[in-house]
């Protein structure tokens, strides 16, 4: 089997603030192959953005890595020098954040800010030639009029229009590997959609590999190959997509299907008890626990390791 | 376009406030107790020469009269005579605005510049002990009145150890540049005279730091603030996502909406600066507008005193109308507003 | 009322007292986790007193007039002047204690003149933003900020003659547009706020629109600003002074003895060294007292 795109073995991280440090993430380990579409799902709080960041290694000031190893075509990229990784991201290894208003830097156009990138990448290409590649970016996320648009402000931008700038922006350069972090958040449930199939279409076309964080499992459902679900900081489960809507095996994850509405009768949808633990003092062994109908003291003593129950199918809980 | 309907919606207001200012200088000037000629003149001349100097001043019109008369003069560049140097004001005023523009334009360069170079070394290095001096000697800056740098520099650098001179803007022996400009510095610039510029420079320097401390450390605050702010935000995520370069986004991406409060902030230093020129000038006997202004004051000598606060207001508003422009060239958002505004 | 409905209502108040105790209580913890700010408030209570009390804790308070004693004049610090003596034999620290009383007077007059007249416009200005009132608030406030501060000061000084209260008066006249810029902003934001849309409604007074709803809640920002500008209007005053154009002689004002005491330096250094220091305290400790007070209150508002 040809090596994994990217590979992310147990990695631990946390931010320090004022009352200690706090464990988020707690040994995550997922691999995404080529061209695969992965969908990382949990509930809010749960360490999707971390890990994203953490790979990307754009963690705040005061967020630290604190073990594990991030293997990026095979190279880990925490031992990789601030250049490598600086000369990666933005060509191989990209992203889509969640509020795109947010994202886009307020006093520079459009234009200017796809040109940067370019430069960034691209130090030799002349003008005229980013420029033409930024209309086409424009173009390819089907906005309208991008000649005209290379010169507006962001403040003049819809948030379907900026989401897909921010699109653009992210696939200027053919990248290997996009990870996005729940990119329809901030947009109407109308305009989310349109969004969601431009980016999986170009996804699709580019043959690049994605790492879809969401929260939605209808999003999930639809698109994507292969599900992780994340709890606490940790995977708890990871399956292809069929495999796990038909045979969820983790209690998180069965309780994370039951809660959702569905067309079809079901009843009521129940939430789950309890809520995500504080990470400065998160519960000892599996972060779950608290809250598992299943657990008990001698059967769950410390944090289960994902296994592999066939199928491609990983669950990490010690009923397996 | 809304940029030109912009300028212009500032330019009148500015007109209105000016004529507001005008109004205000004029109430105070012409209520006056006591009889500001006599004042200044003294009790010993005659009657009849105080009474053709105030029916020369219009003293005894009524006042309307005399605002009309008064407001019409000092468009034409009149503002009567002095009583003090007894020649037109305007003619002080020729001979001492450039000391105190070229004070002021020294000093609010090194006050912006410094500023928000300390400011962003400060913010970027957030934390370290570079960071910690940074904000203690802005802090200080802010709590130390302009008078106390003054005589501190004068002391120090001026009598303690002899690095810069202590008074005048050349030294006694040097042949000064013609006046082409009025500033010392522009004008052996302009033609050729080194030696007359660096000496010119090194009489600057202590008057002008001390005048831009307040500011400098006012805008080193803000900008490291505004710094701090907007490196968590998430368009900085985005651009060290795509692969900017630290060093791009810390000399151009962060930094350029971070200087948007910082020079909203600039308006207000500068005239802060203008204020504390006259301590300034006075310590290191400057020989500007602020200087000539307060012995106006100390004697009353009315249409010296108007003038003064007028040409100062004037400055003061012009500077605040470019500073609004940089702002709004800063920021496209305020242009926006401004578009759908005005158009 | 019935007896049950006023001990209900006496216990309503006793709530709402308790929850404003335990309020102000949280405030003080937050306030005392930094450092900083207790030091700013232990400058200003040290000084403060220092003023009120200056007869009782001046060792020399009699000095603090026209005094002569040329037989102690200029002694160093030290012995029984520990600030030293000024050239007429004066003590310094006894000078400096009552230069506080001096300068805490001036301050807080400006101030308390300056404040109400400027945040009662900002209110009337920023309610009814956008009409013919805003305008003209706004203009005449803009027309008195246009001047740089201290030249306006100065000029009204210069009208009337240079004195203490005179002084008092001009600063006070270009203090006031920055409170009614200050709550201008503030209240043209809140005005669109629920509560107020609410007691609008029900058909309150304007007057109650604006001083019982919007009012309190610009009261936090209004303190930061009014702890913040004692330092800076003793900064000011002290300029004035230092040019002869606030306090005159034999008053003991700060700006005064830094000036007189220019000309000894650097052999009699202290006599500007240390009036120089008072001022840069005092001011240090209200910043840092008002910067602990925005801290506090703004994070209350969250």
């Amino acid at each position: 089997m040809s090596q994994p795109l990217l590979e992310v073995r147990d990695l631990s991280a946390g931010y320090r603030v004022y009352k200690g440090f706090l464990r988020v993430l707690d040994g995550v380990s997922l691999t995404v192959r080529r061209g695969e579409k992965i969908g990382l799902v949990g509930e809010s709080g749960c360490g999707k953005t971390t890990t994203m960041r953490a790979i990307l290694g754009v963690l705040p000031s005061n967020g630290r890595v604190t073990g594990g190893q991030v293997l990026f075509e095979g190279r880990d990229l925490r031992q990789a020098s601030p250049r490598e990784l600086q000369r990666l991201r933005g060509r191989k290894l990209t992203a889509i954040f969640q509020n795109p208003g947010a994202a886009l830097n307020p006093v520079f156009t459009v234009g200017q800010q796809l040109d940067a990138v370019l430069r960034a990448h691209h130090p030799g290409m002349p003008a005229r030639e980013r420029r033409q590649r930024a209309i086409e970016a424009l173009a390819s996320v089907r906005l309208p009029d991008p000649e005209r648009l290379l010169n507006n402000y962001p403040v003049q931008l819809s948030g379907g229009m900026k989401q897909r700038v921010c699109i653009a922006l992210a696939l200027l350069s053919d990248a290997d590997l996009i990870i996005a972090d729940e990119p329809g958040t901030a947009l109407d449930v109308t305009i989310e959609d349109q969004v969601m199939r431009l980016f999986m279409r170009l996804v699709e076309e580019r043959q690049s590999a994605t790492i879809f964080i969401t929260h939605s499992l209808g999003v999930v459902r639809q698109w994507m190959d292969r599900v992780y679900v994340m709890y606490a900081g940790s995977i708890v489960e990871a399956a292809p997509t069929q495999e796990l809507f038909r045979n969820p095996l983790h209690p998180y994850t069965q309780a994370l299907l039951k809660a959702v509405p569905k067309l079809t009768g079901g009843g009521i949808p129940k939430g789950i008890e309890g809520r995500v633990p504080d990470y400065a003092h998160p519960p000892a062994g599996c972060r779950f626990h608290p809250r598992c109908p299943f657990y008990s003291p001698d059967r769950c003593p410390a944090r289960p390791a994902l296994v592999d129950v066939g199928n491609d199918h990983l669950v990490a809980c010690y009923q397996y | 376009m809304g940029m030109r309907s912009f300028i212009l919606q500032r330019l009148i207001q500015s007109v209105v406030v000016l004529l507001g200012l005008s109004l205000l200088i004029f109430v105070l000037v012409r209520v006056a107790p006591g009889d500001p000629v006599r004042a200044a003149l003294g009790p010993r001349v005659p009657q009849d020469v105080v009474d053709r100097m105030r029916a020369e001043m219009m003293l005894d019109e009524p006042y309307h009269i005399q605002y009309i008369h008064w407001i019409t003069r000092t468009l034409q560049g009149d503002f009567g005579n002095s009583l003090m140097t007894r020649r037109p004001v305007a003619e002080d005023i020729k001979q001492f605005l450039p000391a105190t523009m070229e004070l002021a334009l020294f000093a609010g360069v090194f006050m912006a510049a410094f500023g928000i170079l300390l400011g962003a070394a400060s913010a970027y290095r957030r934390n370290s002990w570079l960071d910690n001096a940074i904000r203690v000697l802005a802090y200080t800056g802010v709590v130390t009145p302009a008078f106390v740098f003054a005589v501190l520099f004068l002391l120090l650098f001026g009598y303690y150890w002899h690095v810069f001179p202590t008074a005048g803007r050349l030294a006694q022996d040097m042949v000064a540049p013609p006046t082409i400009t009025g500033m010392v510095t522009v004008d052996s610039l302009l033609t050729g005279n080194w030696r007359a510029f660096v000496d010119g420079l090194k009489h600057l320097v202590l008057p002008a730091v001390a005048l831009s401390m307040a500011g400098l450390s006012q805008q080193a605050r803000i900008t490291r603030a505004s710094l701090v702010d907007n490196l968590q935000k998430d368009f900085v995520l985005a651009h060290r996502t795509y692969g900017l370069s630290d060093r791009s986004i810390m000399l151009k991406y962060a930094l350029k909406p971070s200087l948007i409060p910082t020079v909203s902030i600039l308006g207000l230093d500068f005239a802060a600066l203008l204020s504390n020129a006259f301590l300034v000038e006075l310590i290191f006997n400057w020989p500007g507008l602020s200087r000539y202004g307060v012995n106006a004051i100390l004697q009353k000598d009315v249409n010296a005193v108007a003038a003064v606060v007028m040409v100062l207001g004037v400055t003061f508003v012009t500077v605040n109308i470019l500073v609004d422009i940089v702002v709004a060239w800063l920021d496209p958002r305020i242009r926006m507003r401004i578009a759908n505004q005005g158009g | 009322m019935s007896s049950s409905e006023t001990a209900a209502a006496h216990d309503a108040r006793a709530l709402w007292w308790a929850m404003k105790r335990d309020n102000w209580r949280r405030m003080w913890y937050r306030f005392t986790r930094n450092p900083l700010s207790v030091v700013g408030l232990v400058i200003v209570l040290v000084t403060g007193l220092a003023a009120i009390f200056a007869d009782y804790i001046a060792p020399y308070p009699e000095h603090a007039g026209a005094f002569v004693d040329f037989g102690n004049a200029m002694k160093p610090p030290g012995g029984q002047y520990l600030l030293g003596t000024d050239p007429v034999g004066r003590d310094v620290l006894s000078r400096i204690i009552y230069g506080y009383r001096f300068s805490f007077g001036m301050a807080i007059v400006v101030i308390a003149l300056a404040a109400p007249p400027g945040v009662i416009l900002g209110l009337v200005a920023g309610y009814y933003r956008g009409t013919r009132i805003d305008s003209i608030i706004m203009r005449i406030t803009d027309i008195f900020l246009a001047v740089p501060p201290l030249v306006l000061a100065m000029a009204i000084t210069a009208v009337l003659t240079a004195n203490v209260f005179n002084a008092m008066m001009a600063v006070t006249l270009m203090w006031w547009p920055w409170y009614t810029r200050l709550v201008y902003g503030l209240a043209s934001s809140l005005r669109n706020e629920f509560y107020v849309q609410a007691a609008e409604v029900m058909g309150a007074s304007k007057f109650h629109i604006l001083f019982r709803e919007i009012l309190p809640n610009c009261i936090s920002s209004i303190l930061t600003k009014m702890t913040l500008d004692m330092g800076f209007v003793i900064i000011i005053g002290s300029s004035l002074s230092f040019v002869g154009l606030g306090a005159q002689p034999p008053t003991p004002d700060l700006g005064t003895m830094v000036a007189d005491g220019a000309k000894y330096m650097p052999d009699q250094w202290w006599l500007t060294t240390f009036p120089a220091l008072a001022i840069v305290t005092v001011v240090l400790g209200f910043n840092l007292l008002g910067d602990g007070l925005r801290d506090v209150l703004t994070v209350e508002e969250q």
